[in-house]
């Protein structure tokens, strides 16, 4: 009796050690470690499943000094899909404003993200570019504003999946060029590429924004 | 209605009334108060971004109520289906048959057309299951499954809440309980009294009594013979 006692007591302090040392506190919406829901699951591909490359010819941009609220990745994590899903709304500081619709050459969005960093430290580095073109006064406005202006972009790929770029602290940055083209058949265009750090090689954002709604807004008579 | 919000939350034309009455349906104490008055100072639906910054103030409000569902969808059912406004009415049922929801009195009204809701959304998820192949998003309709049904069982157990048991039943379950007590107690009584005999057996043997010895087996008997019904008796 006393040997099966000692022996069922030493299992419980196993069992609770194990636990302790299971715990592992991380920060930026991953909780726990082992003892989370999530895990690692099969990465299966369905046949049939449709996959254009490329972004639609639109994005939007939002200067990260003119919001004060932002779509965010959860901080507690329920499901893996909550690790890379940020939900919410941009909320202006001047209720006034809105994102900043762009229109870019189509087959000129592109998006990519590579790994960075070093060993125990590894993260992505989220980055791309789109071509507006034309050379009218307010482009190179544009371009003169954002040059040094840190904000977020949103770009949308063929099948409406809207992803963001940039996130609260870790803004992206755009960085502007023109080329204004030599032979008659040349396009003039300005390129825009932008960069931002990110545990994610892209981030999905869970509530998408009504693109249409920006692009053709409705001018009230 | 994790389900409505999160389709609400993931379409890029959702509606501003249809997220307000999401929102005055499931928002808590703290939000109403601080939220409740200027969400619901307009009329009809407005631009995503209108003027006053009411939309995105919406859409993030509902993302909390979103968030607070998924972390705890069985206290949310249960509180869904106290948000009855029905007076809770007394009935009686005749019998035992299994209740049909079409069936419910008028008084169960909005508690039966949320159960035809349901029912037809649990079986599409069913059949999405078995025809899905991946994991990961058989997982996600395994989750709207279990909402859904947490849902539903705290329907039908606040339908059983306002049902009153007959009067007979009442008598019966009360007559029950008396008498459950009385056999248990003379159970034990038995239980001791044939202990004790047991004890003066062995005594009676080791001093070769055979007097003592045969009235102590017939008590003995006696006593072993009505535990045994009335234990009979509690497991009816």
């Amino acid at each position: 009796m006393k040997n099966l006692f000692k022996r069922t007591l030493g299992i419980l302090m196993l069992i609770t050690i194990s636990i302790v040392i299971a715990q592992i506190n991380l920060e930026s919406g991953v909780a726990l470690a082992m003892a989370l829901p999530i895990g690692f699951s099969p990465l299966k591909w369905t046949a049939g499943t449709e996959n254009m490359g490329g972004y639609k010819n639109r994005l939007l941009f939002i200067p990260a000094g003119s919001v004060s609220a932002m779509p965010e990745l959860p901080d507690v994590i329920a499901a893996s899909l909550d690790l890379v899903t940020a939900a919410g709304a941009f909320t202006f500081i001047d209720p006034l404003d809105k994102p900043i619709f762009i229109y870019a050459t189509d087959k000129t969005v592109q998006y990519d993200a590579e790994n960075q960093g070093e060993a125990d430290g590894q993260s992505f580095r989220q980055f791309g570019q789109f071509v507006h073109p034309g050379a009218k006064p307010e482009v190179s406005a544009f371009a003169r504003k954002v040059n040094n202006t840190p904000g977020y972009i949103v770009i949308e790929d063929p099948a409406g999946v809207q992803y963001m770029i940039g996130s609260k602290g870790m803004p992206c940055s755009l960085k502007p060029s023109f080329s204004g083209g030599a032979a008659r058949t040349d396009k003039k265009g300005s390129t825009f590429t932008f960069e931002a750090d990110s545990f994610a090689p892209y981030v999905i954002l869970g509530t998408p924004i009504d693109i249409d709604a920006l692009e053709n807004a409705v001018v009230a008579p | 209605m994790l389900n409505k919000i999160q389709k609400w939350l993931s379409n890029p034309k959702r509606k501003y009334s249809e997220g307000l009455g999401y929102f005055n349906c499931l928002a808590s104490d703290k939000q109403k108060e601080t939220f409740e008055k200027y969400l619901n100072a307009v009329d009809g639906d407005i631009d995503q971004y209108d003027k006053d910054g009411r939309f995105p103030m919406l859409v993030n409000q509902m993302v909390f109520i979103e968030k607070r569902i998924k972390s705890n969808p069985e206290l949310f059912a249960q509180a869904q289906a106290q948000l009855a406004e029905v007076t809770p009415a007394k009935l009686h049922f005749e019998n035992d048959e299994p209740i049909d929801p079409g069936k419910l009195p008028d008084d169960f009204t909005k508690e039966r057309e949320r159960l035809k809701e349901i029912v037809p959304i649990m079986a599409k998820l069913h059949a999405d299951m078995a025809n899905e192949i991946a994991d990961d998003k058989r997982m996600l309709l395994l989750r709207d499954l279990v909402v859904l049904d947490d849902e539903r069982r705290a329907i039908w157990k606040s339908i059983d809440g306002k049902i009153e048991p007959s009067e007979e039943e009442v008598e019966l379950e009360k007559l029950s309980l008396a008498t459950g007590a009385r056999i248990g107690k003379r159970i034990k009584q038995l239980k001791e009294n044939i202990s004790r005999n047991e004890k003066s057996l062995q005594t009676a043997t080791e001093k070769n009594n055979n007097t003592a010895i045969g009235k102590i087996t017939k008590k003995l008997e006696t006593y072993r013979s009505e535990m045994t019904e009335l234990e009979a008796a509690l497991e009816r």
